[in-house]
């Protein structure tokens, strides 16, 4: 954190130098050692930001290797479910801020995410992108310090391993693909879903305090209603898709994003 | 939910990002290691090569290289412990597996036939369908597919935690602990020493030593090269590759769409990389899903046509070879074999 805080204040030491006005608290972001009267102009870090992610299916909580049924009438259970999120963005009073770090991967089997800090403020919406924005996307995962979700030293990282880059969303599972529909929940389904044209940007009006410490936003994703539409047959191609390989259900999976992911009210 | 107009006032936040610092800070290191930076490697390239592009963050060292050819080498970089690169590019068949399709972790079968690797480091792009254009992404590819390694960076590092001649060849290396950064560098580094460019064609043609090939390969050279049959029009030297994308017209409905995985396109539907053909006799079965077993096959293949694609190339057209010249032409394929490579003990771990 210090590291962070050093730099910014370097950058306004050089352009304050004169100005006897300013921010006053040297705990402040925006602190002016050449200051000496507050203006009222401090600003402070919220350094402990939450993401609170309550996965569900349907009205139910998530869980794994549980029958449920789809909207196409299929039973289904889940065996893996990961998704990308990155581009966080919050709108305030003092402007708007876009966090670059970090990518979040979201697992129903975590809830809370960190994701860093944030100028104190009061917010009254954000948004995300579901997905990797297109810059991260094509750089190399060895690239990225280890602690970040799109570093290839993290276990759970989802990257194709050439061009079109990181697989924005896995859905993994099994499904009764019988035509009579006789509950033998047997045949695998596949959703690897990327590249740059299926990342979603998802806003969301909300007010967040962030007056304080510690902020936390709160949202919700119903990992079922990623498959409606879908109708899983015998026919493989009505449920695999690694993207390239099957375009057409790579974005219907992605056209139901954006009612998947709600606020958590 | 209500779509929000998207934010104009970024401020510093967007640009002192933690993304800006890590630049600051790999900067600051960058600078500070170039004293400590080992002897660069001398490259031993024929001189009728083109020159071989490296990447600024992963010269050539003979550390770098060590450390690539013993991560090459690795099986603990498999699921089972089972499977390294070297298991699919073995350099008795220069540096392919001799399988129709290549068998990764429990045998699962890839998609493709494995690609020489010979001269790799000179090609733009990598895969049959062109898919990848860096070596170092490529490196960590195999690693985590199901079809291959079937495993992670992270769980190849919880192997070798313990293992202080590793820990010590990275710090030399990259000067930095074990990591996936080190692995594909290293890995990439050892492919751009994996050269082959010393067959009888090459002290022919380049060297000029006329009692290197038999009457039969000078005459299936004049074959490949002549302008009616137009093998070197793709296969041109000195790689024997224009590494363009080409249609040859193996089917006529291609079950692998090729080049079209890559770009969408349907112009681009059974397009692959035009392959090298150096040491050619060694990496049998032919063409991206192996489906030719012999030279003799592709040369009549080449002598009739093609099926007759969409997107077939208009440089594949019907030939009116000889049984004769057809085996002078497999006859010079096989002069494009480079025996000192496959005994490069360099090579070897
Ligand atoms: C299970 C067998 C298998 C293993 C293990 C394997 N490869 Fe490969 N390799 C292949 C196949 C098959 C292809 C072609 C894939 C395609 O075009 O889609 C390939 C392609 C490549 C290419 C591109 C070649 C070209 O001409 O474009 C490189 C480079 C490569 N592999 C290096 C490696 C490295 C490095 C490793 C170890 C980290 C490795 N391979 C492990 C089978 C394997
Ligand atoms: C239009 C460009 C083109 C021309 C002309 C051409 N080739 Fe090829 N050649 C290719 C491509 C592309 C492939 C790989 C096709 C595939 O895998 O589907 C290939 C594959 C081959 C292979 C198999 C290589 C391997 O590693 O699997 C051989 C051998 C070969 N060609 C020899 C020849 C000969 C001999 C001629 C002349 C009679 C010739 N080619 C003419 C583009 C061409």
């Amino acid at each position: 954190m210090m590291k962070y805080l050093s730099l910014i204040l370097l950058g306004l030491i050089g352009f304050t130098s004169c100005n006897k006005d300013g921010c006053i608290d040297p705990t402040a972001l925006n602190y002016d050692p050449n200051a000496e009267n507050d203006d009222g102009t401090c600003v402070y870090l919220a350094e402990n930001l939450n993401l609170s992610v309550y996965s569900k299916l349907g009205q139910a909580d998530f869980a794994y290797n549980t029958d449920v049924v789809t909207d196409g009438g299929r039973t289904i259970k889940f065996t893996r479910a990961q998704m990308y999120m990155s581009g966080f963005t919050f709108n305030g009073t003092g402007g708007g801020y876009q966090l670059l770090n970090p990518h979040a991967l979201i697992k129903p089997e975590v809830m809370e995410y960190n994701l860093g800090y944030l100028p104190q403020d009061m917010y009254t919406s954000f948004s995300f992108t579901a997905g990797v924005d297109s810059a991260s996307n094509h750089m190399d995962p060895a690239t990225f310090s280890a602690a970040s979700a799109l570093s290839s030293n993290n276990p759970d990282h989802m990257h194709w391993g050439w061009d079109p880059g990181y697989i924005f969303y896995v859905l993994e599972g099994l499904v009764d693909t019988s035509a009579a529909m006789n509950g033998l929940v047997d045949a695998p389904f596949i959703f690897h879903v990327g590249t740059d044209i299926h990342k979603v940007d998802l806003a969301f009006v909300s007010q967040i305090d962030a007056s304080s410490d510690s902020v936390n936003v709160s949202i919700n994703i119903d990992w079922l209603k990623l498959l409606d539409g879908t109708d899983m047959t015998a026919e493989v191609d009505s449920r695999s898709t690694h993207t390239m390989n099957n375009p057409p259900l790579a974005t219907l999976m992605v056209a139901n994003l954006d009612e998947a992911i709600s606020l958590h009210q | 939910m209500k779509q929000l107009a998207f934010i104009n006032n970024r401020r510093f936040f967007h640009r002192l990002g933690k993304s800006t610092t890590g630049c600051i800070a790999a900067a600051i290191l960058l600078s500070g290691c170039q004293n400590d930076v080992a002897q660069p490697y001398n490259q031993q390239i024929p001189a009728w090569f083109p020159e071989l592009e490296i990447p600024a963050d992963n010269q050539l060292t003979q550390e770098r290289i060590d450390l690539g050819k013993r991560l090459f080498y690795e099986p603990l970089l498999s699921l089972d412990s089972s499977v390294s690169c070297a298991t699919c590019h073995q350099i008795s068949k220069a540096f392919t597996d001799g399988l129709t399709i290549s068998e990764g972790v429990d045998g699962v079968l890839g998609l493709r036939n494995a690609p020489t690797l010979a001269n790799i480091g000179f090609s733009p792009t990598l895969f049959h369908d062109g898919g990848v254009d860096n070596l170092e992404l490529q490196s960590q590819q195999p690693i985590f597919s199901d079809m291959e390694m079937k495993f992670s960076i992270a769980g190849f590092l919880d192997r070798i935690e313990e293992d202080e001649s590793y820990v010590q060849m990275f710090m030399k290396a990259y000067e930095r602990a074990p990591d996936a950064f080190g692995i594909s560098r290293a890995i990439a580094a050892f492919e751009r020493t994996i050269i082959s460019g010393n067959s009888r064609f090459d002290q022919f043609y380049y060297e000029a030593d006329e009692n290197v090939l038999s009457e039969s390969e000078i005459r299936g050279m004049a074959l490949f090269f002549s302008t009616e049959n137009k093998c070197a029009d793709c296969h041109q030297p000195p790689l024997f590759t224009n590494f363009e994308f080409e249609n040859v017209g193996l089917y006529s409905a291609y079950p692998d769409s090729g080049r079209a995985r890559i770009t969408h396109l349907s112009s681009d539907n059974g397009k692959f990389k035009v392959p090298t053909l150096r040491n050619i006799e060694l990496t049998a079965p032919y063409m991206h899903d192996g489906s030719m077993s012999s030279l003799q096959e592709v040369v009549n293949h080449f002598n009739e046509g093609g099926v007759g694609h969409i997107n077939q190339s208009s440089d594949v057209q019907p030939l009116s070879l000889s049984e004769q010249e057809k085996q002078d032409l497999v006859a010079f394929l096989a002069s494009l074999t480079d025996e000192l490579f496959i005994s490069n003990s360099d090579l070897m771990y």
